[in-house]
This record gives structure tokens, sequence and C-alpha cells, in this order.
């Protein structure tokens, strides 16, 4: 990775107001939640306040909506691809620094949540739950930070965001109005109770795709309390890494960048 | 990664001695390239070779293909066929990238990061060891004339001329065998105009190779050893600076001392057609007269018999710089085309 | 001088296609067979698996042996590829104290499920009446526990034997050592209507825990479940003797009456539960009548030999039926059929039945 360029996209998020107010938002929203919770309720003191990992996965999003395409809207990717760099060592320590900033913010705010539930109730320090999270944020950090990298090589400017709310929710349409549609639509047209079932089974496997691909996670605090799932949750999250950084490599590598033809 | 650079880094780092740049230039061969698909033709069978240690300048009208070709050389653009190579490799070998120097027309920066920091990041990004990285970068500052108190102010509030002073310290970053410049002194003041004509001739006799795209002819004259000529993406006509003018009809202007003794018009017909010229426009009143003669020849015999016949002198210039002559007879006749 | 191998800036990390196009095949299989039902992983992982040292019976054979040895039967429902089968499997019953305990209290035996859905056939010969004991609505991997009494009842009656508010009582033998926060821990399988507070509906079907604690607890409350005697609710029972009394109504003296249930059942033990446990209508039959219980064992006719008279005398059928002995013109009267808190109230008040749906005897 180059350490160059890590470097400088976090800089790049030291002069981007929006984004400066979003992630101290993100970090105080879960704290505020946790202490007016400990306000109300008195018996839940006694419970290691922690939020959920998906929060890495806000945090990554802060972090990296717009890295590739927002230095391909200002031009400056020209330079940085005129020095002696390969496409793929470019995209690499991009995402490696989005997914290191978001899960080190994540990491913190577990930090400064685990520790006021400490504070309030010692006992708690045994308690080895909170590892097991800050793993699943960092795993989650880094693959939400793939999916990022991905996006932003496919557009310039912020239009990668625009990208992502239009896939998700194209996605939720499709689930709720399309597959019964589908389905019924198999049925009705004389393929038998089997082509239905195939159907379904289909449908399934596109949703199933669709939520890991936008939530790439291993989940280690079930698999510490023995679940099965260890090995397709690592397939799955290997997978949806590398698939998202050889598209971005890829595409970015038949982009033109040119001077003086907009 | 670290290795190659290396290797180039040692390459590179030798060749900073004049008359010794090895290499075998750049080539281009029947390079073509079209947008949207086909329909728009920006470079069309266009070739060129640059000889190690030579200096090239491009000229041409807006829109013939000459910040299209330097994106194709930087490999950024991708092009139908043709080929290019610089030193034997392909454009966007990391060899090549490490030797090659680009300074864009429209240059961006990232609007926080201070003249230093940024010069620190390419100088990173090229690979060059840590150690050398203050040193190199504030000895370039100091070779584009940038002030040192601007160093670590934030690139936004630098002017269009500062701008470009750091694009050209960007560009000499790693000390590279080829440079390729499009439109170095683009909205710069006098003064920056003469600090980039300094630099380029301090680097030519350090024996870089450099490619010029310039609007400004008096520029690229003083600078360069040949001129390519490009319209509607092609060569249309090579000059050699170097060599001795070739016998061109032109105009040229004469002027004498006006306060001296009265200048005749008879005179001035009777040695204009004793040699074999046209004069065009006789203004007394300004001391100024325009002659067209046919070749040098000519123009010698006209200035012998004017001295002989007792007008003072005091200039004679060619209305049109050699260059421009040349840019204006091509354009005519490829418009005729 | 041209290299042959291009190491450019649009270089592809060949290697990361590779890994990236292997992973994605990969995945995409598991998923597949996930989706499909094909189950190919679980069949090629089985040997790898570990396999609990429990000692499984088959179905005749655990039927005879409960009889024998009056332990109940615990079936272990797996469906095939199912996450809760694999926990349940290979880390839930892999524990020594899990285990032994069971090899110990319960007659274990292993209900794989690969077709859906499930019927007697599909599971074998031997699961021949499987269905009608256990209710396999939920489509589930869980623990479900027959008791050896109860081995040709059906799933409702089951399901229903009631013995829960007793194990929250003080009664030493009766408290659950885990604690009396019954069923916080883990989940059983629930019916398809709300969640009845009184537990009426609740199946003894264990469908997810969350630790090693938790199960055992289900295993403890699972044996001592249906080993206890069925609830007797608020009311203070008077002896039987009193039926002996001749019929009288006498001003001072409260009436008779004669409640008959079964000690299995789903509507004793609805009504077990719904009235019996009601304070307002314990109260009202504890300072009104005298009421006397008699407890029939539908799986169990050798012991209800001595009482079959009572239910010949006052023309009974179903159970569960309540007999107001002293009426002011001398005849019982039953209640039958649908026995709630407000038609029992209205019973006692006006001597009356008012839901008379039998025939006269």
């Amino acid at each position: 990775m180059n350490r160059a360029i890590c470097v400088n996209t976090w800089r790049q998020f030291k002069s981007n107001n929006v984004r400066l107010i979003l992630l101290t938002l993100l970090i105080l929203a879960p704290l505020a939640h946790f202490t007016w919770r400990r306000c109300t309720y008195e018996y839940d003191l006694m419970e290691d306040m922690i939020s959920y990992p998906f929060v890495a996965s806000l945090f990554a999003l802060i972090w990296g909506v717009g890295v590739i395409s927002c230095e391909r809207q200002h031009g400056t990717i020209s330079l940085v691809l005129a020095r002696p760099l390969t496409v793929s060592r470019y995209v690499l320590s991009k995402w490696f620094a989005v997914g290191f900033a978001a899960s080190l913010c994540s990491l913190q705010c577990l930090f400064v949540e685990h520790a006021v539930s400490v504070i309030l109730y010692p006992p708690l320090l045994s308690n080895l739950d909170f590892v097991a999270n800050g793993l699943e944020r960092v795993i989650l950090a880094f693959g939400t930070a793939s999916m990022l990298i991905f996006y932003s090589s496919l557009v310039t400017g912020l239009k990668d965001l625009a990208l992502i709310v239009g896939t998700l929710f194209a996605g939720m349409v499709g689930m709720q109005f399309l597959r019964p549609i589908l389905i019924s639509e198999v049925c009705m047209r004389g393929a038998g109770t089997a082509g239905q079932q195939f159907m379904t089974h289909l449908t399934n496997v596109v949703g199933s795709g669709f939520a890991v691909f936008f939530f790439p996670n291993i989940p280690v605090s079930e698999i510490l309390n023995g679940s099965s799932a260890i090995f397709t949750s690592t397939i799955n999250f290997v997978c949806v890494v590398t698939v998202c950084l050889s598209l971005a490599i890829f595409f970015l590598s038949r982009k033109e960048f040119s001077y003086g033809q907009d | 990664m670290r290795d190659v650079n290396a290797a180039a880094v040692q390459a590179g780092g030798s060749t900073c001695q004049p008359e010794s740049a090895s290499g075998s230039g750049i080539e281009v061969v029947n390079l073509c390239k079209t947008y949207k698909g086909g329909r728009v033709k920006a470079i069309d069978g266009l070739s060129l070779t640059v000889r190690p240690g030579e200096a090239l300048g491009l000229v041409g009208p807006n829109g013939a293909g000459k910040t299209t070709l330097l994106g194709c050389l930087m490999g950024f653009l991708n092009y139908q066929s043709g080929t290019i190579s610089i030193d034997g490799l392909a454009v966007d070998d990391l060899v090549t990238r490490s030797n090659v120097g680009y300074l864009p027309e429209r240059l961006t920066f990232d609007r926080w990061m201070t003249g230093r920091d940024f010069l620190h990041y390419h100088h990173e990004l090229s690979g060059r060891p840590h150690k050398l990285q203050e040193a190199e970068t504030e000895e370039l500052l100091r070779r584009v004339d940038l002030e040192p108190s601007a160093w670590s102010k934030p690139v936004r509030k630098y002017s269009r001329g500062m701008l470009q002073r750091l694009g050209f310290a960007q560009a000499l970053i790693g000390k590279p065998r080829y440079l390729l410049l499009d439109e170095p002194a683009s909205g710069m003041d006098p003064h920056g105009v003469l600090v980039v004509q300094e630099l380029l001739q301090s680097l030519r006799a350090e024996g870089l190779t450099f490619l010029l795209n310039s609007h400004q002819l008096d520029q690229i004259e003083r600078s360069c050893d040949r001129v390519a000529f490009i319209q509607k993406g092609k060569v249309i006509k090579e000059e050699n600076l170097r060599d001795r003018e070739s016998s061109l009809s032109h105009t040229l202007i004469i002027k004498w001392l006006l306060d001296g003794a009265p200048v005749e018009a008879s005179a001035f017909t009777r040695v204009t057609a004793h040699c074999g010229a046209t004069l065009e426009q006789f203004s007394p009143e300004d001391g100024l007269a325009r002659v067209f003669v046919d070749n040098e020849e000519d123009s010698a015999s006209l200035i012998k018999g004017l001295v002989e016949a007792g007008v003072p002198v005091t200039r004679v210039l060619p209305e049109l710089s050699r260059l421009q002559r040349v840019f204006i007879d091509e354009m005519r006749r490829g418009e005729k085309q | 001088m041209a290299r042959t191998k291009y190491k450019g800036t649009r270089k592809q990390p060949l290697l990361l296609y590779l890994v990236a196009g292997c992973s994605f095949m990969l995945a995409s299989f598991l998923c597949v067979d996930k989706e499909f039902g094909l189950n190919i992983t679980y069949d090629l992982s089985s040997p790898f698996r570990k396999q609990p040292p429990i000692k499984w019976r088959s179905r005749t054979q655990a039927i005879s042996e409960a009889k024998l040895t009056r332990k109940p039967l615990l079936y272990a429902v797996l469906y095939k590829g199912d996450e809760f089968a694999y926990r349940l499997e290979s880390d839930g019953l892999c524990q020594p104290e899990i285990y032994n305990y069971v090899n110990e209290n319960f007659i274990p035996v292993k209900v794989p499920v690969s077709v859906q859905p499930v019927t007697d056939e599909s599971l074998g010969k031997e699961f021949k009446g499987f269905t009608h004991q256990v209710n396999m609505d939920y489509q589930q991997s869980g623990l479900y526990v027959v008791p050896y009494r109860l081995l040709d009842a059906s799933g409702r009656d089951i399901a229903s034997t009631a013995n829960l508010i007793e194990l929250g009582a003080t009664d030493p033998e009766n408290v659950n050592p885990y604690g009396d926060s019954y069923g916080q821990r883990f989940e059983m399988g629930r019916s398809s209507g709300a969640f009845d507070s009184l537990g009426a509906h609740k199946p003894p079907l264990l469908v997810r825990y969350r630790d090693k604690e938790d199960l055992l607890e289900y295993l403890y409350l699972a044996k001592t479940w249906h080993t206890l005697k069925p609830t007797r609710g608020l009311v203070k029972w008077q002896p039987s003797s009193i039926l002996n009394e001749k019929t009288s109504v006498r001003a001072q003296v409260k009436p008779r009456m004669l409640f008959l249930l079964a000690d299995a059942g789903y509507d004793s033990d609805y009504f077990r539960l719904s009235s019996l446990h009601s304070k307002k209508l314990a109260a009202i039959i504890n300072s009104k009548t005298r009421p006397v219980l008699v407890e029939y064992h539908p799986y169990e006719p050798a012991l209800d030999k001595d009482i079959e008279y009572l239910k010949k005398q006052y023309g009974v059928n179903t159970l569960p039926a309540v007999i107001l002995l002293d009426t002011k013109d001398g005849k019982p009267v039953v209640q039958r059929g649908n026995i709630y808190e407000g038609s029992l109230i209205d019973f006692i008040e006006s001597g009356r039945n008012k839901l008379a749906t039998d025939s006269e005897p």
C-alpha cells in the first residue's frame, strides 16, 4: 500500500466540513442514546451498553463516499497517475485508507461506550463481548469500504452516493413487488410447482446475495457461541471484498483521464 | 514496485550531465485517436519523432489535437491505432513514468494542501527516498522561483502564476529525462514567462528532452530546436529552427532616424526597384517603410543600397518572425485544402 | 529493447482476479446449495462433524422402554442443513453435563428430517403416529419431550399438560434450582396465536438457547414437568369422603360441588389453568361451596377402576364436568362442555346449568 495516498485521503477529509459534522454526529448519537437509556431505566446499569457493529458501516460510508470519484471530478487523479504508480496499488491504498479510518473511528466509539459501562459497573471489565463486537466492526468497515471503492470508481463526483441509494432502493422494490410477481407469473404460465419453487429459490438466492453485498460481515459473536456459519461467512466476505476491488481496478484502468476535453 | 523505482531512480540520476541524454527518444508512428465512437477524429495518422536531447515545439490552431497528443503520450487516453514509445518502452510503463515529467494545461490541486505538502506528496508518490524529500523539494521550489513565504500557504491562496510554477516544480520531481509541457507559460506575468524561459534553457543544457506545446511562438522560437505544425490531427510541416532560414519571401520593416535629413520616397522606390523588391508602405512622418523582398540576397542588397543612398537606417526587422511566417503560410495552405 | 511483459500503470492484478473469481464461484455455490435445499455441503461435511455420545434409540424401542422405565422420551428433531440443528448436535449435546443428563433421565430418539413437508411416511416406517404426537407445524429443529404416561396422547394434549404454575411454587420439592425466571433465557416454540400467559398453549419444544445453562434448565424442567402432579389451583379441596353424605339442603351447610377432571388432556388442563387459578372464582367456590376433586387418568385406565362409577352416576362422558350435588330440588345438576369462569359463577349462583348440552342419563 502506498502510504502517501492513504495519508492524503485522510487529510482530504479534514477540509470537508460536511463529513466532519456527520462524523461528530455519528460518534455522539449512540452515546447520547445510551445516556438517555441509563437515565430513564435503572436496571440497565448492569448491561454492557455497546452499540451494534452496524455503525462501522456508517462510518465507512462517511469516509468513503466519493474517494475516487471526487478526485476524478477535480482532475487531481491525472497527476497522481502520472507518477510511477499502478492503478491497482492506487485502488488498494484507497481501500485501506477508508477501511482503516472507519475501523479506527468505530473502535474508538466502542472503547468509549465500554469505558462508560465499566465505570458505572466495574464487574463488566471481565466481559469480553466487546472484543467480538470490535472485531466485527473492523471486518465490516473494510467490507463496506471495498463496496464504496467499487461504486466510487464508476462515476465522477458524489454520484456514487446516488448510485448506492438507487441500488438499495431498487433491491427493496424488487424484493417487495417484483418477487411476488415473478413467483406467480411462472405458476400461472403452467410451469407447475417445480417452476414456482425454482423461482422462489432463485429470488431467495438473489436476495441473499444482495444482502451479503451490502452488509459483508463475519458474525464473530455468533461464531463464538458455536454457530456453523464461519466457513460460509468468511467465503462471502472474501468474495465481496475481492470482487469489488477487482471490478474497481478493472473499470478504473479502462477509463481515460483527459485534460481539456470537457 | 520499489525495485523498479530504485532502478529508474538510478537511471534517472545518472543523466544529469549535459549531452549524455541516452535512450531512443519519443517515437509516434501513425497514431489515430477518435472520440465518440469514431465520429470525431482528434488525431489522424500522426507521426513524430523526438530525438534524445532535442526540444520539439508543437504549434497548431485550437482543436488541432495537441493536447490529445500529449494525453496519449502520457498514457491517459486510449488510442485506436498506431504506436507510441518512449525509450522503446510503452508510454505508461512504470520505468517511463519515472523518467517523464508532465505539466498539464489545466492544473488542479487539492485546495487544502500547501505548496510544500504538494511537492512532498508527489515526491513520495514517485518513489524517491524519503531522506532526500526536504532537500529536493526546496531546491525545486527555489528553481521555479516561488517565494519562500508562499511555501506554507494553502494552494487556494496562490495566484495563477504561482500555481503554474508549482506545476512546473511538480513536473521536475525525480529529475526526469523527458518533459511534456502543455502551455507552460499560460497565465503567467512577464517575469514568470522569463523564469520559464531561463528554466527551459537550463534544462536543455542539462540534456533533457522536451515536448513543448504552446501558443506563444516567440517562446518556442527561443527554446526549441524543431517545430512541428499540427492541423486537424496531422503533422503538416516540421521546421528545424537551427537550420539556416530558407529563402522565403517576406516583408521587412525599415526604420530610420527622424531627426536627420528628410528621406524621399523616390530614393526608396529607386533602391527597391533596383533590388527587385516591392515597396508596400512608406510613412516618412513615422520614419517607417515596409518592403517586400523575395529572398536573402535581395534583402542584403536592399540594405546596402539604402545605406549608400544616405538613408539613416536604424533598424531592419522582419514584420513577422520566422515561425509566424511559416505558421501563417501553412495555415493558409491548410485552409485552402 | 521492448519488454515482453507489460509493467505499466494499467497492469491488471491477475492474482486478485483469480482469487475474486474463485471465491465468487464458491460463495454462489454455497448460497445455491443452501437456498435450493441441495445440502451438498451438509452431506460432505457430515463425517467431520462431532457426533454427541448420546444413546439414541429407535422409536419403537424407545416407546417400549419408556413404559418400562417410566422416563420421558426426548425427540431431537433435526432438520437437514438447519443452523440450530447443527448447533444442538455439535455444540449443545456434545457437552458432558448435557449428554450425561440426557442419557440418565430421558430416552432420546433422533428424528432426522430431510424431506419437507414432514409426514409419518417421509420419516420412516417406525415413525407411524409421530406427527400426531409431535406438532410439526413449526418447521423448526429442536428438542421435544413426551412423558411416558402420554405416549398415546395427541400433540395437543401433550403440549397442554400444565404444571407450570406449580413449578414456580414455594414448595421445596418443586422449586426450580435454576431460578424462577422460567422461559426467559431460552425460547420455546410458540403457537401461531398470541402467547397465552397461562401457559396452556406452550408446547415443550426448544428451538433456541443462549448457552449451556439454558439448555440444562430446559432439560431439568422437561424432566419434572410431567412427573409433577397436575396443578389443583387455588381452591381449598375437601376430602372425598363428604361425597358419601346424604343429599340435603340445609341453610347453614354449603352445597357440595364435584369436579371431575382428567389429569391429562387439553380441556381439563385449560380448565385448571383458567378457572381453578382464577382468584375470583376460587374465592366464590371456597366461600359458597364445598368442592371435591376427582381426577381421572384417561391414559392409564387401570387407575380409574374405583372412580368409574361416578361418571356413570351423573351421566358424564366427557371431562371436565362440574356437578352441584346439593340443589333445591334434590337432583344434581351437571355442567359440561365449555366451562369457563363466567359460566361457572353463574352456575354456582343460580344453581342451574345455563349451558346444558348433553342428554339426561
